[in-house]
């Protein structure tokens, strides 16, 4: 007998080996925070801190994330992967690219090398994008999922688009505006449009799914994806064509957007049947506040001048966003999702067998403990040593975070390991 | 209201749906009968034929495959004599209102 309900999509290694590259990513910018302490100290233009902020949004966080949409976006959506081809090209394209730019970053090198890894992280982004949107637009009936994971594809390609510019700008200087002006607007697409967007599309789509709750108000996530949208769009056109005079109602914009998906995910919560809830998911909760932290202090930043105050509380507000709430989520989320994967090729052809483990049964409990016993202080002192100019504070919170980077990646090999032997 | 989802069904109907209480699914850890995955089981003795009607919670599920190889390796395993055949269908769609009080009690709501 045989059925075929499951979707296709890249193998089990595959996604596997995403998990594997990003880890590594993780370990290796725990190690950077740890020897580059003074880089916090100065400007958030700081050649060590752009190339730790690199590894960490596109070597580590959307690494990860990539590799769990070739799962999960074709599971959603019920369609089967554009390519897989284009799949293998993005990683292998997205692992160089990344070396190059984080090296390239770190010794602030700005001629043709840098401008090589910036287009191969340009056409990594790009086929990765053209291979998701060609797979969601197979969904034809209406789905605020898929609009989420659209949306947020689209916001990833302007991201890359502009950050490559921004490369070839420190050669030729072609830009009309200085380049923190367009910096702040690459960075702030990347955050809201990429990857806000597209973890609000993905949870508001396992959260009820993994807690069996009855909250699936599309209504309120398609004003949440209208709300973000426009302050998205609107942001874009103020730093355009008005200086960014009216950053604040973007960021009222915004801030409505989030509350209504906070609102969402509370509901979801409030009315889940699954009572006893696992330790991925609590903590994914627990996370998800540090999200609404950045999105306080973004506020604050508006109303302050460029003074010490505000460099020190942007770097504050960039650490928190990707090292907490971002960093958070793949911590906690990677033991929702991994173990499945690997689960589901160790045992899909002993469907007869008495006992089978469940996924949860693969990964060790302990170390994911552990993981986030070193990860929580790790930040607060990072946070800390930003906030109290130290690099001694900064280095021991570097510190707990490798030594979290480390329970992790102990966990994704134990897990890999099961599926390569 | 609590609803024994084994009232009134003949015996052998019974023991059917409880042989597919050991068959869980391994995103939730819930059974497949309790979390209401089964729509309906009926058993043929002229012609020995068994026919499990059945959903997914979710369209595409990754593990959709392994619960229905499950399903039919353990009704064949335990009535070798009988053929089994296992119904996918979409309509009506699963719900979390299709988890039986038994399946609540387990998910720690009761």
């Amino acid at each position: 007998m045989s059925h075929a309900v499951s979707v296709k999509t890249v193998s089990a290694k595959m996604i596997s080996a995403h998990y594997m590259a990003g880890s590594i990513a993780y370990l290796i910018v725990c190690v950077l925070v740890l020897m580059s302490g003074n880089a916090f100290a100065g400007h958030f233009f700081h050649p060590q801190l752009l190339a730790m902020v690199h590894l960490a949004a596109l070597g580590w966080i959307s690494m990860i994330i990539i590799g769990t949409t070739y799962l999960l976006v074709p599971v959603i959506l019920d369609v089967n992967l554009y390519s897989n081809k284009l799949a293998y090209f993005s990683f292998f394209s997205l692992i160089a690219g990344v070396i190059g730019l984080a090296c390239t970053f770190y010794h602030f090198i700005t001629g043709p090398l840098m401008q090589v890894a910036a287009l191969l992280l340009l056409a990594s982004i790009g086929s990765y994008c053209f291979n998701l949107w060609k797979t969601t637009t197979k969904h034809k009936a209406e789905n605020i999922q898929a609009d989420f994971i659209q949306t947020a594809l689209l916001w990833l390609l302007v991201t890359a688009i502009l950050g490559t510019l921004l490369v070839f700008n420190f050669s030729y200087a072609f830009l009309p505006e200085d380049h923190l002006h367009y910096l702040k607007l690459h960075a702030h697409i990347g955050f809201a449009g990429w990857f806000l967007l597209l973890v609000m599309g993905v949870l508001s789509k396992l959260m009820p799914m993994f807690l069996l709750s009855k909250t699936t108000n599309s209504k309120q996530l398609r004003l949440c994806w209208y709300l973000v949208n426009g302050a998205i769009c609107g942001f874009l056109i103020d730093m355009f064509f008005n200086q960014g005079r009216l950053s604040i109602v973007c960021w009222l914009l915004g801030a409505a957007g989030i509350s209504c998906f906070a609102n969402f995910l509370y509901s979801v919560w409030k009315n889940r049947m699954k009572r006893k809830v696992d330790l991925p998911m609590n903590t994914t909760y627990k996370m998800l506040t540090l999200g609404l932290v950045s999105v306080i202090i973004a506020a604050v930043l508006l109303i302050l001048n460029n003074n010490e105050v505000f460099l020190q509380l942007a770097k504050t507000y960039g650490v928190l966003f990707l090292g907490g709430f971002l960093t958070g989520l793949v911590l906690a989320q990677t033991f929702k999702i991994l173990p499945y994967i690997i689960w589901l090729e160790l045992f899909k052809d002993m469907a007869g067998a008495e006992s089978i483990p469940q996924p949860a049964d693969l990964y060790n409990k302990n170390w994911f403990n552990l993981q986030f016993t070193f990860y929580i202080p790790g930040l607060v002192l990072l946070i800390a040593g930003i906030i109290l100019k130290s690099t001694t504070v900064i280095s021991f919170g570097g510190m707990l975070l490798l030594l979290s980077a480390f329970f992790y990646t102990s966990n994704i090999i134990k897990l890999i390991r099961m599926n390569v032997n | 209201m609590e609803i024994d989802i084994l009232k009134n069904k003949p015996f052998f109907i019974a023991e059917l749906y409880e042989n597919l209480r050991s068959v869980i699914d391994p995103e939730l850890g819930l059974n497949i009968v309790d979390l209401g995955l089964i729509y309906n089981i009926e058993a043929l003795e002229p012609t020995k034929e068994i026919n499990v009607t059945m959903t997914l919670s979710t369209k595409g599920c990754p593990a959709g495959d392994f619960i229905i190889n499950c399903i039919w390796e353990r009704l064949k395993n335990r009535y070798s004599d009988w053929q089994i055949d296992v119904q996918l269908v979409w309509e009506p769609e699963w719900t979390v209102d299709n988890i039986s009080e038994l399946g609540k009690t387990q998910l720690g709501l009761n």
